[in-house]
């Protein structure tokens, strides 16, 4: 009903107030002196309060005030001198007007509080923008370097394989030194690209691009950090969202992360499956477990991990297995997927 | 360097690659070999079939991203016309991504762009040798595959049909509401369950439990599409 009267015009639902104060000072009349009707008389100041512009409400109690006081006079109530009628209608009158100053302050705060949280949801909506355009930004520099500076070095890599041939024929042995070092070089500004790509946009294609990024992050990190990184998949195919295979990729990569830095951990295993309906991706570690490690850093990554994961509609738990380490596990279900 | 002067026919390729300074420079490269020469290069898949029919390379390089239809496209065609001409795929992308799929269209070897020059050349001799050529990592992951196979979960045997029939609908990522609903039973009996099928599979949580059950359905799932 409120919100109904809220659509009206400001004045009409002012014209109401009055009504509602006529109707009661009528009733008042009506009724009889003995039966007060004073706690009545709050209703058109709230009503102007709420729907009114704010001074109205003040309005409406100045108004209240003298509506009380005929009432009551031609009711015929008789006092026993002036100074007490003008005591009662004075008294009156304050109450009015602290009814009509708590309505106003309720209203101000309601209004204070919406703004806050509307500020809050343009912060998150904007927050959620952000990571989308790194993210989407990152994916467009790594395609580029892949598609673009990668190819140019792979031809100067074999242009130089050329030249060096061509030295080896004729040239003296510095010569053929030098043109050994920068194929060197070159093989290794290649293999460079070819990782800095591969960071920005580690997921080429959705399902079986995500599987192969997961293994090729987890054999990565066998090959950097010594430390045993397996991983396995099932029914990757049914991931079909280029979005939420990079989201899922980027949840894994931070959950091993913190297995090797915070979590010291000698062993650590990733799983992936997805069927239509759900999709789920763990990390599980061997190491010294969530509780007792480096807490700060941690909560980071962790809150960094649940974030990613509300975008594509997903949840992470983190949890101690009896067994020790620690085990990251997101789930999304499918109406989440349809939300990324 | 071994050098094979007079040693019968060169080794003809023809490359198929849409980057036309990589293709240049690999041109060079292979024409600098004394075993080898280009015959033909082009960027698109049509011309390519065209001139594998009149030049007869002894093998033809493709890249899977060409000027219209893919490299992908090519070798089906090549195999659909019964051209007898070993393809290798040389290509940007990972191989992990792409080696079983060009395999399977008809190419015998995978090398990426990233390999060295020498790396290349030695694939090229492997693959017109006869031999099927694919990096490191790749030939790790088939290997893996024959020893491993997929597992199968074990204990889920040991469900009665009703467990499983829970355990199924939580790996379809059903709510405990949703689950009650459609087996009409109570949240109540719906948690004896769940904690009996913890206690079956050794999972510690609820969490645990969710996740081995979207597995179990995934690797189903899997086999199915397999079919």
């Amino acid at each position: 009903m409120f919100s109904f009267l809220e659509r009206q015009p400001k004045f009409v639902n002012f014209l109401l107030s009055l009504l509602l104060l006529a109707l009661i000072g009528w009733a008042d009349v009506v009724t009889g002196y003995e039966r007060s009707l004073v706690l009545f008389y709050c209703i058109p100041v709230l009503f102007a309060g709420r729907l009114c512009e704010r001074y109205t409400a003040f309005f409406i109690a100045a108004l209240a005030c003298p509506i009380w006081a005929w009432a009551d006079f031609v009711s015929g109530h008789e006092y026993f001198n002036g100074s007490t009628q003008a005591w009662e209608i004075t008294v009156r009158g304050a109450f009015f007007f602290a009814v009509a100053v708590a309505v106003v302050a309720v209203r101000d705060r309601q209004a204070q509080t919406d703004a806050k949280l509307a500020v809050l949801e343009r912060a998150r909506k904007l927050e959620h923008q952000v990571t989308e355009i790194t993210e989407h930004e990152q994916q467009r520099v790594g395609k580029e370097l892949h598609n673009g500076l990668s190819q140019y070095l792979a031809a100067l890599s074999c242009a130089m394989s050329s030249l060096k041939m061509d030295t080896e024929k004729t040239g003296s042995g510095a010569l053929v030194a030098k043109a050994g070092e920068i194929e060197r070089l070159l093989s290794e500004s290649v293999k460079q690209a070819r990782d800095l790509a591969r960071n920005l946009a580690p997921v080429q294609h959705s399902g079986p691009g995500l599987a192969a990024a997961l293994e090729e992050l987890t054999s990565a990190t066998t090959r950097r950090m010594g430390i045993e990184c397996s991983f396995e998949s099932a029914g990757e195919e049914a991931i079909r969202n280029d979005g939420l295979a990079t989201y899922l990729y980027r949840i894994a990569q931070e959950a091993i992360d913190n297995a090797v830095e915070h979590g010291k951990a000698s062993s650590i295993s990733v799983q992936l499956s997805a069927n239509p309906s759900a999709i789920s991706l763990t990390v599980s570690d061997d190491g010294v477990g969530f509780s007792k490690s480096s807490k700060n850093a941690d909560g980071v990554g962790i809150s960094v991990m649940e974030y990613r994961a509300a975008i594509i509609g997903g949840q992470i738990s983190v949890e101690e297995p009896a067994s020790g380490g620690t085990t990251v596990a997101c789930v999304v279900l499918a109406q989440g997927e349809e939300k990324a | 360097m071994s050098v094979t002067t007079g040693s019968g026919n060169p080794i003809t390729v023809m490359l198929v690659e849409d980057h036309a300074i990589f293709r240049e420079q690999l041109s060079e490269l292979i024409n600098r070999q004394p075993d080898m020469k280009v015959c033909g290069q082009t960027d698109r898949a049509a011309d390519a079939l065209q001139m594998i029919e009149t030049e007869q390379p002894s093998i033809v390089l493709v890249d899977i991203t060409l000027k219209g239809p893919s490299g992908l496209e090519l070798l089906k065609d090549i195999k659909a016309r019964d051209l007898r001409v070993p393809a290798l795929v040389l290509s940007m992308h990972d191989e992990l991504l792409y080696a079983e799929r060009v395999l399977k269209a008809g190419a015998r070897g995978y090398i990426t762009k990233h390999e060295t020059s020498k790396e290349v050349l030695s694939a090229i001799r492997r693959v017109v040798a006869g031999e099927v050529y694919l990096g490191t990592r790749m030939s790790a992951r088939v290997l893996e595959s024959f020893s491993t196979g997929a597992a199968p979960q074990q204990g889920v045997g040991q469900l009665t049909d009703r467990e499983l029939e829970v355990f199924q609908l939580i790996g379809e990522g059903r709510g405990t509401r949703e689950i009650c609903g459609r087996l009409h039973l109570g949240v109540s009996t719906i948690d004896t369950y769940r904690a009996r099928i913890k206690a079956k599979l050794n999972i510690e949580s609820g969490n645990q439990l969710t996740h081995e059950a979207i597995r179990w359905v995934s690797q189903g799932q899997m086999s199915a599409d397999g079919n």
